[in-house]
Formats: structure tokens, sequence, C-alpha cells
């Protein structure tokens, strides 16, 4: 899958840069929500998944999905937040996304829903 | 107050027991008729009356003596109350500080612990697939977030302790200011706050609580977010420098400002205009507590629709107690 990453902890993105390198995806990592708009909106047809932190500074990644959103992309999008469960529920309602997952999370949990994202695209 | 209660009925006890026997003696039979006062009466009946009457002034007496201990008692606990609820004041502004940066300290938390959970689950990978040579790297990482991790936890800590709250000491302003952002400069960044920093480099020493001043800080920063969330220009300075006897900080923000008829009341206990649950009113008026302590002022400027700047003076320390700063 090509995934686009957003955090602006950059220890998180290039971990998981390079874990998701090693399960042999192409990964685009990005540390602002600017920059990860701009470079989803230039080529967005071939982005599998998006893996965005919630809050940057900057232009944050709910208000990137929300734009996306807008526009009309329905790409999958799984968040990592670090406030725990509060942000949650409204985020999910609001914007159907694929999951939330809580820092600290394992990555086991990210395993499952890179599973759930394939399965879903291999049936479309 | 106790050592003159005693004393009072000490001389009470005193005149009971003497002045019936003075009674007897013939001197003061004389000194009486010599007053002439009770000519028809007989000194016999005097006797009998005497003691009586001073009997009932004794127990009278007492009995006011006993009043008047009871009152003192009774305002020395609630002097003792008063002491402990005001300290239970300062105590829970500084835990509603805490609640209105909870969710800013647990992000700064759980960041460095996801950094640490993930490196783990690499490096275990990494040690199934035999790269030795790549979990070094991970390792340190978790060693760098554990720390970061670890100065948040702490400084949460000592910053929530009752304790320390009458220590004085040598404070360097500039590094109050800092240690206040360690729980609010992500968050802040996160909001889009730019924040710039103009301390002086050369600032004097103050005297005066750590934690307290760093209470200050909080709440004004604290409040300053607040004023910033619905402006479109948003930044916060802080200045810090160093005139006559005085070190003065300002925090300034580009914010919602202060209406006029509002600017009076900010500084009293309780008043607030934030929803129930965001504000507690109480900053401000804790903060001017404190700076009061510390024989300083702390004052506002500010204009509706363009922002506030709060402005706190300290004295200097004394240059005989400050002579490392030369
Ligand atoms: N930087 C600021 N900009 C605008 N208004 C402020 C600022 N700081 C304080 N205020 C006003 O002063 C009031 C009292 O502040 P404070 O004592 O900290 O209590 P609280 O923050 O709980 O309301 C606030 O409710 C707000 O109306
Ligand atoms: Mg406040």
């Amino acid at each position: 899958m090509k995934i686009l990453i957003m955090d602006d902890e950059p220890l998180i993105l290039k971990l998981l840069g390079n874990y998701l390198t090693m399960l042999n995806h192409q990964v685009v990592p990005v540390s602002n929500g600017k920059k990860g708009l701009e470079l989803f909106l230039e080529d967005p047809e071939t982005f599998d998944l998006i893996i965005t932190d919630f809050k940057m500074s900057g232009l944050d990644g709910i208000s990137v999905v929300a734009r996306l959103k807008d526009e009309g992309y329905d790409v999958p999008v799984v968040f990592i937040s670090g406030y725990g469960m509060a942000d949650k529920k409204e985020v999910t309602q609001n914007l159907k996304i694929v999951a939330v997952l809580d820092k600290p999370f394992d990555l086991e949990e990210l395993n499952e829903v890179l599973s759930l994202v394939e399965t879903h695209e291999n049936k479309q | 107050m106790g050592r003159i209660i005693k004393g009072i009925i000490f001389i009470a006890i005193l005149g009971a027991v003497l002045f019936p026997v003075l009674c007897w003696i013939d001197a003061f039979e004389l000194l009486w008729e010599w007053t002439g006062f009770y000519e028809n009466i007989e000194i016999d009946e005097l006797f009998i009356l005497f003691p009586i009457l001073v009997f009932f002034f004794v127990i009278f007496l007492g009995l006011q003596v006993k009043e008047i201990i009871y009152l003192s008692q009774k305002l020395q606990v609630s002097s003792d109350e008063l002491k402990v609820s005001q300290s239970q004041l300062v105590q829970s502004a500084k835990l509603a500080s805490v609640g209105e940066m909870i969710a800013a300290v647990v992000h700064e938390i759980n960041n460095p612990l996801g950094v640490i959970n993930m490196a783990a689950d690499v490096s275990l990978i990494l040690h199934e697939q035999g790269k030795y040579d790549l979990i070094e790297e991970h390792l340190r990482a978790i060693k760098v977030q554990t720390k970061r991790a670890s100065v948040i936890v702490n400084h949460l800590l000592e910053f929530c302790r009752d304790a320390g709250l009458e220590k004085q000491e040598d404070v360097d302003i500039n590094e109050v200011i800092n240690k206040s952002f360690i729980f609010f400069s992500k968050d802040l960044s996160n909001k889009n706050i730019k924040v710039i920093h103009e301390l002086s480099e050369d600032l004097p020493l103050v005297n005066g609580n750590v934690i307290e001043l760093e209470q200050v800080f909080i709440n004004l920063f604290s409040n300053a977010e607040n004023a910033l969330r619905s402006s479109s220009e948003k930044q916060l300075t802080v200045r810090s420098f160093h005139r006559g006897c005085f070190v003065i900080v300002e925090v300034e923000d580009t914010g919602c400002g202060i209406p006029f008829n509002v600017k009076s009341k900010i500084f009293d206990s309780f008043f607030t205009t934030k929803e129930k649950g965001e504000g507690t009113g109480l900053g401000l008026s804790i903060s001017y507590k404190i700076i009061q302590n510390h024989k300083g002022t702390i004052g506002v400027e500010s204009e509706e629709g363009k922002g506030s700047k709060f402005i706190i003076q300290i004295p200097v320390m004394k240059v005989h107690e400050n002579i490392d700063n030369g």
C-alpha cells in the first residue's frame, strides 16, 4: 500500500515509517498537515491510507481529513491520538474514519487495522 | 492571652480570701467607720454580708473569665481554620490550573510513551529477524523518551505538592518562566499560538517561592491561551527585564482583551467570564496574593478586541544579599 504518514513527533514518524517500510509498504512521511495535504493532492488516487496525528501545529490532522472529505476523497484514515479517549467519539462520528489509535499503541493493533484496510480494498 | 486570664483569676481568688480576713482586722474596722457609710448597719452584719457579696462577685468574675477563655479559644480555632482554608484555597487553585492543563500534560506524556512502545515493538521484531545492529538505535530512543516523560511527570508532582510552599530562596525568574512552559509549549504550538520569548539575559535574582511564582505564570499563560482562542492573530509574548530595583515580567497576548467594565473585577476571587467548568475565577486572585507576598505588584493594560498585557514587578534582592550577582 502507499501510505501517507503525518505526525509532528519526528521519532514516531521515523519509527512508523521504518516499520511500514519493513512490511513492504510505500511510505510518504511528513511532519505537518500542510505538506501532507499538498503531497496527497498532487497524486490523490495513488494513496491507499492516511495515518495521521490528531493535533499538530499548523494544519492539524482533523482539518486535513475534513478538507479531503469535503473535496470528495474517501481514502481510509487512521488517527493517532495523544489525548486519550476524550476526542475519540466526536471525531469518529463526524468523519467515519477507520480507527483511532491512542498513544501508546502496540504495532499489533496497527497490524489489525492495516489488514482491515487491505481486505476492504481487495473487495472493491 | 492565657497569662492575663490566669492573672485575673489569681487576683480574684486572692481578693476573695483576703477580703473577709481583712474584715476581721481592727484597722479595717476603723477604716470602715471612718468612711461613715454604714452608720446604721451593725459591723457584725457586715462580716456576714461581705464574704457573701465577695463570694458572688468571684463567681460572677469566674463566669466572665470562663466566657472570655471560651471565646478566645474559639477565636484561636477559627483563625487556625482560616489559615488552613486559605492554604487549601491556594492548593485547590493550583490543582484547578493543573486541571486546565491536564490535556496538554497527558499529551506530553503519551507522546514519549508512544515512541517508547513503538521502539520496543520494532526492537522485538529486529531481534526476531536477527538484525541486532539496528536494535541499539531504538534502545537509545527509548532512554531519551523515558527521560522526557519523567521530566514532565516529576515536574507535575513537584508543582502539585502541598509541601515547599513556605520555602523562600533565590529565584531566577527566567528559569521559572521556562519551567512553566514545560506543560504548555506543545499545547500552544498545537493551537497555532506563536510564543515569543524576550527574556533578559542578565536578570538579577529575586527572593521568593519557585512553585508559587510558577503558579502565577501558568495562570497567566492559561488565561492568554483562552483569550487567543478566537483571535486571527495568535501571539503570546513573554518579556522579562530589570528596571531600578525591580524585575519586571510582561505577559502579553493578542487575544480578545478585557472590557472596561470587567477590568476592575478580574482580580476578585471567583470572578470569571468563563463557562461553568471552564473557569474558577481563582487564577488571578491567587496570583495577586502571591505577588503581594513577594512584595511586588501585578497589573493589567488591555484594550477590548486587541489584547492584554499583564505586568508583574518583583523587587530585586537587596545588594548585600545578592553578592554573587555583583
Ligand atoms: N489574558 C486575558 N485576556 C482577556 N481576559 C482575561 C485575560 N486574563 C484574565 N481575563 C479575564 O479575567 C477573568 C478572571 O481570570 P482568572 O482569575 O484567571 O479566572 P478564570 O480564568 O478561571 O476565569 C477571566 O474570566 C477573564 O474574563
Ligand atoms: Mg484563569
